[in-house]
């Protein structure tokens, strides 16, 4: 198990801010944010590369807050892999091999099958794949036998095909390999889908802070913050609260009422406030009548709107709707809105269900 | 696409250079003959100053770089107060002239207290074969260093950090990771400070005189026949001293290459 207690580093002008969290056996907590937030850093506070002004960092029960890095047996993935360009892969993985501690030369094995680099052991590193790359960096922070294992952003130096394919298909071997380990896994990306395949917990750092922390479907279901949520890509606006009771709040957001399940977290003399909804809850139609759910004394919100872009990213269709003075984006599949005809300058109907939108108090 | 002028004024001032260094290069080999060159290298005396230049050579490049090592990687990688001044500290004996810096060492053996005890008590430097090497090691050291630091700069930090996430030391992570990923780079400045030291002249003369059999270097030897006015001999031992530093130069390339790049 790894348990970090409030960990402060300062590295020129910017510092990690008291951050804690605990990472059990076997389980793996992704670490998302934007560029510069300190995800790095904190692999490399972790890891012993980075000295930390305060906290601590405990791995196993021992705490190796003040451990060089060679006693502290975190293994270490960097992002660009960090192999070592004058040997082979079989030398790469034989050098940590080398000074592990508790794994046999079966264990390694086992590894080196799991992560299918057994052909390319003869390989000089320069003539591999990035793909491949990243599978024998796995396998040689894996063959030092490591009490926990960090990986910074293992998939961003991947080319779209090959990061996709992993995102599908790796999603198992990773996860089934973090099983085999059944040590602590911190595992930093960008990528949401890549957060979920992986991931049992996420913790969502901004400015060298964690912002929140909880189970993958906790977070990207109720987001915290106006930062989180617009991270994740919720519709994010700025509102004020008209009434609220026990069942249904009243939030004006852009001369549109919406109504939200509940009061969630508010104080009762919170006025501003931010509204979020996630675009995937958000669903199309022609007609104003098409989806009328009765939530308690809270009716599903319906709105009028006009289609003013259409685009396709992946398997999903992107639809930005003007409502008012709001711009609303919502996710469909493609066959969904050919099935319906919308195109730019198509009058439709948005439906969010109460329970959907997020009124978050403002910071 | 046609090529540009600036391409082609580049390739014209290559091909200056390389004209200028070749008829520099050939020119004492059409002063000499391979009878002469023979004669040359039977002779008792080039040979000495072959044996001597060699030797005096190795010596001081391992020296070089056995300091110069440790100087150039604390140099690449850390970050201390005061390093710029400490670098353009090390930038003078590059522009001090070679006889100038022998000159120095000369005056600090024999007029420095601390210079004559360490002169007299621990090592002969003046006029003696010591000396030599420590004029070359003078002259090349800090060639030696600016190379060794720019072939540690091109090994990224992060291998080490990583090494020592897998479970190597400091110095562990330096000597198995870093050092072996140099290699090329440490190959190539052991070869140019050699082929330097070998020809080092002015700071070799100034310390260590120019006695024939004792303190005779080929670069001195040629002096010593040129102030004799025996232009042969002169010719015969700029060949010789050529030749070996091309040896020097294709052997070390194979090395470092394994014959796949020229």
């Amino acid at each position: 198990m790894m348990v970090v207690s409030n960990l402060n580093a300062k590295r020129g002008n910017f510092s990690l801010t008291n951050i804690s969290f605990d990472v059990r056996d076997g389980s793996t907590l992704v670490v998302m944010g934007p560029n510069g937030c300190g995800k790095t850093t904190l692999l490399e506070c972790i890891a012993g590369l980075q000295k930390v002004d305060s906290g601590t960092v405990i791995i196993d029960g021992i705490d190796v807050t003040g451990l060089p890095p060679e006693k502290r047996r975190v293994g270490y993935v960097p992002a660009d892999y960090a192999l070592f360009p004058h040997m082979t892969v079989r030398k790469n993985i034989w050098i940590a091999f080398r000074k592990s501690k508790g794994i046999g030369l079966e264990d390694l094995q086992r590894i080196i099958r799991l992560l299918r680099i057994d052909d390319l052991m003869d390989r000089r590193v320069e003539s591999l794949s990035s793909g491949q790359k990243q599978r024998v960096a796995i396998a040689r922070a894996l063959a030092a036998g490591p009490s926990a294992l960090l990986l910074d952003e293992p998939c961003s130096a991947l080319d779209p095909p090959t990061r996709e394919a992993l995102r599908r298909g790796t999603d198992n071997t990773l996860r089934e390999l973090f099983r085999e380990l059944n040590a602590p896994v911190l595992y930093t990306t960008h990528d949401l889908l890549e957060a979920t395949a992986i991931g049992d917990r996420i913790a969502l750092m901004s400015n060298g802070k964690i912002e929140q922390i909880g189970l993958i479907s906790e977070v990207f279901e109720s987001p915290r913050s106006k930062f989180i949520a617009e991270f994740l890509g919720f519709n994010v606006f700025s509102g004020r609260v008209l009434s609220a009771n026990a069942t249904c709040t009243l939030v004006e957001v852009g001369g549109v009422v919406l109504s939200a399940e509940g009061r969630g977290d508010l104080s009762e003399d919170v006025k501003d406030v931010t509204v979020a909804i996630k675009p995937q809850d958000i669903a199309l139609s022609l007609t104003r009548d098409a989806f009328e759910p009765r939530l308690g004394n809270c009716r599903c919100n319906t709105l009028s709107g006009v289609v003013r872009q259409v685009y396709t990213e992946g398997p999903m269709a992107k639809v930005y709707v003007d409502v008012g003075d709001l711009s609303l984006k919502a996710y469909v599949s493609p066959e969904y809105l050919e099935e319906l005809g919308i195109k730019p300058g198509c009058p439709v109907f948005l439906h969010v269900k109460s329970s959907k939108i997020k009124v978050l108090p403002k910071a | 696409m046609g090529v540009s002028a600036f391409r082609v004024a580049s390739f014209l001032c290559l091909a200056i250079i390389l004209a200028f260094f070749l008829c520099a290069f050939t020119s004492p080999a059409a002063f000499t003959e391979p009878r002469r060159l023979a004669l040359a290298l039977m002779s008792d005396e080039i040979r000495f100053a072959i044996l001597l230049s060699i030797a005096t050579a190795t010596c001081s490049t391992l020296v070089s770089l056995v300091i110069g090592i440790p100087v150039a990687y604390v140099l690449s990688r850390s970050n201390f107060w005061g390093k710029t001044v400490v670098e353009g500290f090390l930038d003078i004996p590059m522009a001090v002239p070679p006889i100038a810096l022998g000159v120095m060492l000369l005056t600090f053996f024999v007029r420095n207290p601390l210079g004559s005890f360490i002169n007299e008590r621990i090592v002969r430097f003046v006029f003696e074969v010591p000396g030599i090497i420590l004029a070359q090691f003078a002259v090349i050291s800090i060639l030696t260093i600016k190379l060794l630091k720019e072939s540690f700069d091109g090994v990224p930090p992060r291998y080490e950090d990583v090494a020592r996430t897998l479970g190597y030391s400091e110095l562990e992570s330096f000597l198995y990771i870093t050092l072996p990923a140099a290699k090329r780079g440490i190959l190539g400045a052991a070869l140019l400070s050699w082929t330097r030291a070998l020809g080092e002249f002015g700071a070799t003369v100034a310390l260590a005189g120019a006695t024939r059999f004792k303190t005779e270097t080929l670069s001195v030897a040629i002096y010593l026949n040129l102030a004799a006015g025996n232009l042969e001999n002169v010719a015969a031992l700029s060949t010789i001293l050529l030749l070996i530093s091309c040896t020097a130069q294709v052997a070390v390339r194979r090395l470092l290459y394994g014959g796949s790049r020229p």
